[in-house]
C-alpha cells in the first residue's frame, strides 16, 4: 500500500507542473470524495464518510466516446457503543472501532455530451477492482480482513470550465462491488468535486 | 500559474490524507472486554452454595519460573484482591448463591488467577523517511526520531467448577468462566477500581443463566 500511496502522492503534486505538451483531448480530473455505504456496508459501517480522494485520467476517443483509469480512495470509520456479541455458550462485551479502507480502481469508458461552450456531460461505467482493507479494532485486539472485489461502477459527470485548462468537476458514481470469499460485496455511492485540467 | 495550480492539490490532501484511522479509543475504559463461556451440561439451578480461595493467584513469566525461588506462586496484593472478591461475592450473591467456607461442602468452587503482560513497540516509518529524506534533512513531524513505547495489558480470569461433578479420573470440569482484559493502569486508582467493578458486574451480566 505504501508504494501505491507514493504513486498517488508523487502524480497529484507533480502533475501540474508537467511540462510535457499533452494532446488536447485527454483530461486530469482529481476530485474530493465523499460516499455513502449501502447495503450490508451500510449495515457494518457507518454510511456517511467525509475522506476521500480520487484521479482519473481520460481522452476523448472520437465524438462521443472517452476512455480513461481511475483510482480512489474512501475510509470509513464507526465507533459502535458498548454492546455484547453473543455466540452459541460465549458472550463477549466491549467496544468496537470500525474501519474499512477502499481502493476502487477501473477502466473508464464513458459517453460524453457537450451541453455548451463550457459544459459536458459524461454517463458511463467504470470495470475493474476495488481492494478493501478492514479492520475491528476491540478491546487491545485487531481483527484484520483484506480483499480484493469485482467491481462495476456507473457514474455519471459534469464538467464546467473555468478558463482554457482547467474545469470544475462534479460527478456521482455507485461503486458496486461484488462478493468476495471473505467479504460480502462492499457497496458505496461517491459524489465527488474537484478540478478537471484539459491537457 | 505554478502556484495556483498547487492549491488545489494542497486542499486536497488537507481534506483528505489525515490516515486510515480517522478515531478509535481516548479511555483506558474504552479498551476492556469481557468474555464468559459457559457448559451447556451444567444444572446452575440446582446449586446453591459456593467457595472460594481468600487470596488471588498473579500469574506472569517470573511466577512459572518460580524466579524468587520459594517454591509458591505469588499473589495479587491485599487492596486489589480485597477489590475483586468483594465485588464478585456481591454478585454471586445477588444471583441467589451463598458462601460457605470450603470445608462446607460447598456446590460450587471459583477459582480466580490475575495476569499481566508488557508489551514494546518500537516506531520506525521508513516510509517518510524515503520520501523526504532527500529534502536535506528535513522530516515528517511526529515520526522522527523514531519513538517507542510500551502498553501493559492485565486480565482476570475467574473459573467455576462443580466439584460433585468431578470425574472418576479426578478431573474437575470448568462450568463457567470469564477472561476480563483490558489495559492496566495504576491498581490504587478510583478509576481502576471503578473499571474491575463494572467488569466484572458486566460478567455476570451477560450471563444470566447462572441467577437461580
Amino acid at each position: 500500500m505504501k508504494k501505491l500511496i507514493i504513486a498517488f502522492a508523487l502524480i497529484v503534486t507533480l502533475f501540474p507542473f508537467s511540462k510535457v505538451k499533452a494532446q488536447d483531448d485527454s483530461y486530469f480530473n482529481m476530485y474530493y470524495s465523499m460516499s455513502l455505504a449501502t447495503g450490508k456496508f451500510n449495515d457494518y459501517m457507518s454510511p456517511y464518510s467525509w475522506r476521500g480522494f480520487g484521479m482519473e485520467w481520460r481522452a476523448e476517443e472520437g465524438d462521443k466516446l472517452m476512455i480513461g483509469v481511475r483510482a480512489d480512495w474512501n475510509t470509513f470509520y464507526k465507533a459502535m457503543d458498548y454492546g455484547t456479541y453473543e455466540s452459541g455458550t460465549q458472550s463477549i462485551s466491549g467496544k468496537q472501532y470500525r474501519y474499512t479502507n477502499t481502493f476502487p480502481m477501473a477502466l473508464t469508458p464513458s459517453y460524453y455530451k457537450d451541453l455548451n461552450e463550457t459544459a459536458r456531460f459524461t454517463l458511463g461505467c467504470g470495470i475493474g477492482t476495488t481492494y478493501l482493507m478492514r479492520d475491528t479494532d476491540f478491546g487491545v485486539y485487531r481483527i484484520e480482513k483484506n480483499t480484493w472485489q469485482f467491481l462495476l461502477a456507473p457514474e455519471a459527470t459534469f464538467t464546467f470550465d473555468l478558463d482554457a485548462n482547467r474545469a470544475l468537476y462534479l460527478g456521482v458514481r455507485y461503486n458496486n462491488n461484488f462478493n468476495s470469499s471473505k467479504l460480502d460485496g462492499q457497496s458505496f455511492l461517491q459524489f465527488n468535486v474537484g478540478l478537471s485540467y484539459n491537457q | 500559474m505554478k502556484y495556483k495550480n498547487l492549491i488545489p492539490v494542497l486542499l486536497l490532501f488537507a481534506l483528505t490524507f489525515g490516515g486510515c484511522y480517522p478515531g478509535g479509543a481516548e479511555y483506558y475504559d474504552q479498551l476492556d472486554l469481557v468474555y464468559t463461556n459457559y457448559s451447556k451440561e451444567a444444572n446452575f439451578k440446582a446449586q446453591k452454595t459456593y467457595a472460594r480461595p481468600d487470596s488471588i493467584v498473579k500469574m506472569s513469566s517470573a511466577n512459572i519460573l518460580d524466579g524468587d525461588g520459594n517454591g509458591l506462586p505469588d499473589f495479587v496484593n491485599k487492596t486489589t484482591t480485597n477489590l475483586i472478591l468483594a465485588q464478585l461475592d456481591a454478585n454471586m450473591k445477588a444471583y441467589g448463591y451463598t458462601k460457605v467456607s470450603k470445608n462446607e461442602n460447598p456446590d460450587i468452587t471459583i477459582f480466580t488467577v490475575a495476569g499481566q503482560n508488557t508489551d514494546v513497540y518500537y516506531y520506525y516509518n521508513s516510509w517518510y523517511w524515503g520520501w523526504y529524506g532527500s529534502y536535506g534533512g528535513w522530516y515528517y513531524p511526529g515520526y522522527y526520531p523514531p519513538t517507542y513505547s510500551s502498553v501493559t495489558t492485565g486480565g482476570l480470569l475467574i473459573q467455576m467448577t462443580i466439584p460433585k461433578d468431578s470425574s472418576i479420573d479426578g478431573t474437575i470440569p470448568v462450568v463457567w468462566m470469564s477472561v476480563m482484559s483490558g489495559l492496566l493502569e495504576s491498581a490504587s486508582s478510583g478509576a481502576s477500581s471503578s473499571r474491575i467493578k463494572k467488569s466484572i458486574d458486566q460478567a455476570f451480566i451477560q450471563s444470566p443463566y447462572l441467577k437461580k
